[in-house]
């Protein structure tokens, strides 16, 4: 008998060091301390400048303070050729214009994705702040932001995809997620009410963390959310939600901040060649900053989009080009800035369109006013893409806030004085101040102020849906030419925007808004 | 993260009288990734198998002139894959210093995952090779493997993250795969040889983790159950009724439900159809090649069966028909047969061009789908994929040695191929090959000469 036998046994080289299985690492890590968690809050729940994640962008192309430009000029190109149909869509309100953007081009955003993916990072700062080392203050911080990140999430996301508050607030809102939990599970809508209930929950929560904190830590101006930026979203939710006397006390606490003050356009300083627009969407150079927040990039995506206009051959360069901007600031906009009114010329950008003919020649071609321009500016009228913020939480909102609720809380002397004190940091020296209306009148005059102050910054669509959801019309051209004038009716079903397709294929209990027909 | 791993691994092997072989391994993986929870970092795998060499037996030698070699094999294996599990810790990436914000920034890597149990595949193989009177040689294998695989889910978008994984059901399959060569003649002016290769393979859906959603059963996928007790390479479409002889769109079986009967989480498979697998259940090859003298001939032909797929729409420039194409877009010549006039519906399933404003219909689910989509995804465009191809001929030839001397060269090839040589497939794919759907494989025709010096 012949046997043959062979074992091989390796044991474990490494075995040695004990600690050799504890999780390590420079760059992924379990967080154990309240600092890291503040970490995360910046990675993953603001809305930096410099992250492309768009959330607000969609606003400013629905509402009535854009139209078509009436210059010459044409789309070149199969990319420009692709957009423009994609703009189309979402300017003339289509049911299906999330679709259409898809499928068209790559001016397509997820907002109810973006939303959500800050949503969590709000909603894991919450669950895991406890279980970690730290002080009750840097605790304390933690929870203060995250509740206030995620009040403003779901306050934006229910005034897109839900019917307004003061109209329907039984309706479908969106769902609320408020834990960071994977489950295999697919979430029903929560009504408006729902929603805006948790909203104001989430502010007091972050009210009573921010109150917790000593006063330098309430408001710094590190970028961050901080107090005053709570109390201004509740006056502005507690306004959405006709609760007239709150919103007006939550409006005076942020008027009342030491902090803040409104800028006089009067002694602002000199155009420059090199500045040409002051910068009021900046925590430097703007005292009326409280919070800022977005991404210019991905404004300029949907509202900076070009008609080109292709020279005469003649030129000594050969054939050249020189570019239009699709979009202009409304003539129902920029009429209704009075004589006087500084807002206009510092608000709006004025374009200026160069075109190289020679080696150092160019020509400047004038454009209209384009739909933004009170965030950082270059001394090439154009707006600067990079480390500057596209959208702010400012004073004067509150001082309108302020106003609209004290004149709908028949308290006419408050709305008319915070109304004129707004306006006297406004006008050229003279103006008269706004008196002797009431009532109804008294209100369209604040709504009115509030249009001209708060142009493109996200707020005119929601405002237009809390008015009543009026009728307006809009016509789209192209190098001047109409092709086709769209109405939206008096409440509109367009006005709470369909949900994405996308969106409901990955969770089958949303139930898809009601849909305006085709236009 | 580091990842740290430390292993044992034991093989042993016995071998009795030279005929019986038993081997068995182990091999135990620990490692870090599952962050602190010391429960979960181990991760074995055992294998082990027997063979028998018939032919040693003192038995068999009475049989050796006709049958060459016999051997019997059998291996059995678990193998447990905790790898793409996420640990029960929250992790995050440590990122840079943000601009503007001077302060550092992280991301989250991983949310714990509850829904997770182990992978684990178990696996058994039974295999038989032989070889008889010298040409003909035959390996055959039956495997049996069932699993319960790791998958990634598209999580909803409330959930902030886009996947989750989770484990895709159990999945059992077997299957048989053999290869036969058979050598008849190997003389010295002719020489014959064929060689047969084939598999199949039978899956099933043993149990069902998660409801199928709409789209994946339009699709088909590959490593999920999306209905329990159908193979795993499944789909599904909708049912095409035939186009409308008012407009010609299209129209549809099971979509038409009242509106208070829609509901978003209905099975779909009430309101489409099954199409079968989009893999093959058999593929065979078979290798010929015939030699006189030294002229040589060799071929090389594929057969599947089995599979189905869908057709390219014509309509895909047109966004599913929601817009006029361009110009410049390649339109597909099947839009010449498309529905134009009443009557059209008797003899063509392309639908006309819908001009109308409504160009979408509500499904059963409460979704909607464009009518020129669901008829691209309908059972109307699906197709058997089966197909037979000759996939190369080649003759060559090679100078005899004596006259290679008198020319005072080493030696000459001449060769002559062709690729691709011809398909045999439905008559639906129009000559465009079936494995691509809207192009054909190019046939390659090569020459060659080989001189050695």
């Amino acid at each position: 008998m012949k046997y043959f036998l062979l074992v091989i046994v390796t044991v474990g080289l490494f075995s040695s060091c004990s600690d050799f299985l504890e999780p390590q690492s420079q760059s992924e890590y379990v967080p154990q301390d309240a600092v890291s968690l503040n970490e995360m809050l910046l990675g993953e729940a603001y809305p930096q400048a410099g992250s492309p994640a768009a959330i607000m962008d969609i606003l400013s192309i629905l509402d009535d303070d854009i139209c078509c430009t009436d210059t010459l000029g044409g789309v070149i190109g199969i990319n420009d050729d692709r957009d423009f149909i994609a703009l189309k869509a979402a300017f003339s309100w289509q049911p299906n214009f999330w679709t259409v953007m898809k499928e068209n081009s790559d001016l397509y955003e997820n907002y109810w994705e973006t939303f959500y993916q800050f949503i969590l990072g709000a909603n894991a700062a919450l669950d895991y702040i406890d279980g970690v080392s730290g002080t009750v203050e840097e605790k304390n911080l933690v929870k203060a932001q995250a509740y206030a990140l995620r009040a403003f999430y779901y306050f934006q996301l229910v005034n897109l995809f839900g019917e307004p508050y003061n109209y329907n607030k039984d309706a479908l809102g969106v769902p609320l997620k408020l834990t960071s939990a994977m489950e295999n599970k697919e979430l029903p809508r929560n009504t408006v009410k729902e929603v805006y209930d948790q909203v104001l929950e989430d502010l007091t929560e972050a009210e009573k963390m921010y109150e917790s904190l000593p006063e330098n830590m309430q408001f710094r101006r590190d970028y961050r959310t901080n107090l005053p930026m709570v109390q201004l979203l509740r006056s502005r939710v507690l306004l959405y939600m006709e609760d007239w006397k709150n919103a007006a006390i939550y409006a005076q606490k942020v008027i009342d901040n030491e902090n803040f003050s409104l800028i006089d356009l009067k002694s602002l300083p000199a155009k420059t060649e090199q500045q040409p627009y002051y910068n009021f969407i900046s925590m430097e150079s703007s005292s009326e900053c409280i919070w800022v927040f977005g991404n210019i990039d991905s404004y300029l995506n949907l509202l900076d989009i070009n008609l080109t206009v292709l020279e005469d051959p003649s030129n000594p360069l050969g054939e050249s080009r020189y570019f239009y901007n699709q979009f202009n600031a409304s003539p129902e906009l920029l009429g209704a800035y009075v004589e006087g009114d500084l807002r206009k010329e510092n608000y709006i950008l004025k374009g200026r369109n160069k075109e190289q003919i020679g080696n150092n020649q160019v020509i400047i071609h004038p454009d209209g006013y384009y739909p933004y321009g009170k965030f950082a500016i270059s001394s090439e009228y154009a707006a600067v893409v990079g480390n500057d913020f596209a959208y702010a939480f400012r004073l004067s909102e509150a001082y309108l806030n302020l106003a609209e609720a004290a004149a709908n809380d028949n308290d006419p002397e408050t709305a008319l004085s915070a109304l004129n004190t707004l306006r006297s940091y406004r006008f050229e020296e003279g103006v008269e101040e706004v008196s002797g209306i009431t009532g109804d009148a008294l209100i369209e005059r604040i709504r009115l102020e509030r249009r001209l102050e708060l142009c493109y910054e996200g707020h005119r669509w929601f405002d237009l849906r809390r008015y009543g959801m009026p009728s307006f019309s809009r016509t789209w051209k192209v190098g001047g030419v109409t092709v086709q004038t769209y109405q939206l009716q008096e409440k509109d079903p367009s006005y709470t925007l369909p949900i994405p397709q996308d969106v409901l294929d990955r969770n089958r209990n949303l139930e898809q808004n009601k849909l305006a027909n085709p236009r | 993260m580091d990842l740290n791993k430390r292993s044992f691994f034991a093989t042993m092997a016995y071998s009795l009288k030279n005929r019986y072989v038993f081997n068995f391994s182990i091999r135990n993986d620990v490692s870090n990734r599952f962050g602190q929870d010391v429960n979960h970092r181990i991760d074995p795998t055992y294998s082990f198998g027997l063979s028998w060499r018939v032919m040693e037996e003192p038995f068999f030698t009475r049989v050796t002139s006709w049958l060459n070699a016999l051997n019997l094999r059998l291996t059995y294996g678990i193998q447990g894959n905790a790898l793409t599990r996420v640990g029960p810790d929250l992790t995050l990436i440590q990122g840079s210093v943000v601009d503007v914000y001077n302060q550092f920034a992280s991301i989250i890597a991983s949310i714990p995952n509850p829904n997770l149990s182990w992978e684990k595949t178990h696996t058994f193989d039974f295999g038989v090779d032989f070889e008889l009177f010298k040409m003909f040689t035959m390996t055959f294998d039956y495997y049996l493997r069932s699993s319960n695989a790791v998958v990634s889910q598209d999580l909803a978008y409330e959930y902030g993250i886009p996947t989750m994984q989770l484990n895709g059901g159990k999945i059992q399959n077997s299957g048989v795969e053999f290869t036969v060569s058979f050598t008849p003649i190997q003389r010295k002016d002719w020489a014959l040889s064929v060689s047969l290769n084939s598999s199949k393979n039978w899956n099933e859906a043993k149990s069902q983790q998660y409801a199928a959603k709409r789209g994946e059963m339009l699709t088909g996928s590959s490593d999920k159950i999306l209905k329990e007790g159908y193979p795993l390479t499944g789909f599904w479409s909708y049912s095409f009724a035939g186009l409308s002889p008012e407009d010609g769109r299209p129209l549809f079986n099971y979509l038409d439900v009242p509106e208070d009967k829609r509901d978003s989480n209905i099975d779909p498979s009430t309101f489409l159809v099954y199409s079968g697998e989009t893999e093959p259940a058999f593929t065979g090859g078979l290798n010929l090649s015939l030699r006189y003298k030294n002229l040589s001939l060799s071929s090389s032909f594929a057969l599947l069966l089995g599979a189905k797929k869908r057709l390219p729409s014509p309509y895909e420039p047109f966004n599913y028909g929601v817009y006029i194409p361009k110009e410049t877009d390649n339109l597909s010549k099947d839009l010449n047969k498309r529905w134009k006039k009443p009557g059209d519906e008797e003899h063509t399933i392309i639908p006309g061009f819908v001009t109308s404003q409504q160009f979408s219909l509500t499904l059963p689910d409460n979704g909607t789908e464009y009518w020129m989509d669901a008829w691209a995804k309908s059972d109307a465009m699906v197709v058997d994929a089966s197909f037979f191809r000759c996939r190369q001929l080649t003759l060559s030839w090679n100078m005899g040695q004596e006259l290679c001397k008198k020319i005072g060269i080493k030696s000459l090839g001449l060769s002559a191929s062709v690729d691709n040589v011809f398909v045999i497939a439905n008559k639906r794919f129009n000559g465009f090959d079936p494995e691509l759907g809207d192009s054909v494989q190019p046939k390659n025709y090569s020459f060659g000469i080989n001189v050695g010096f």
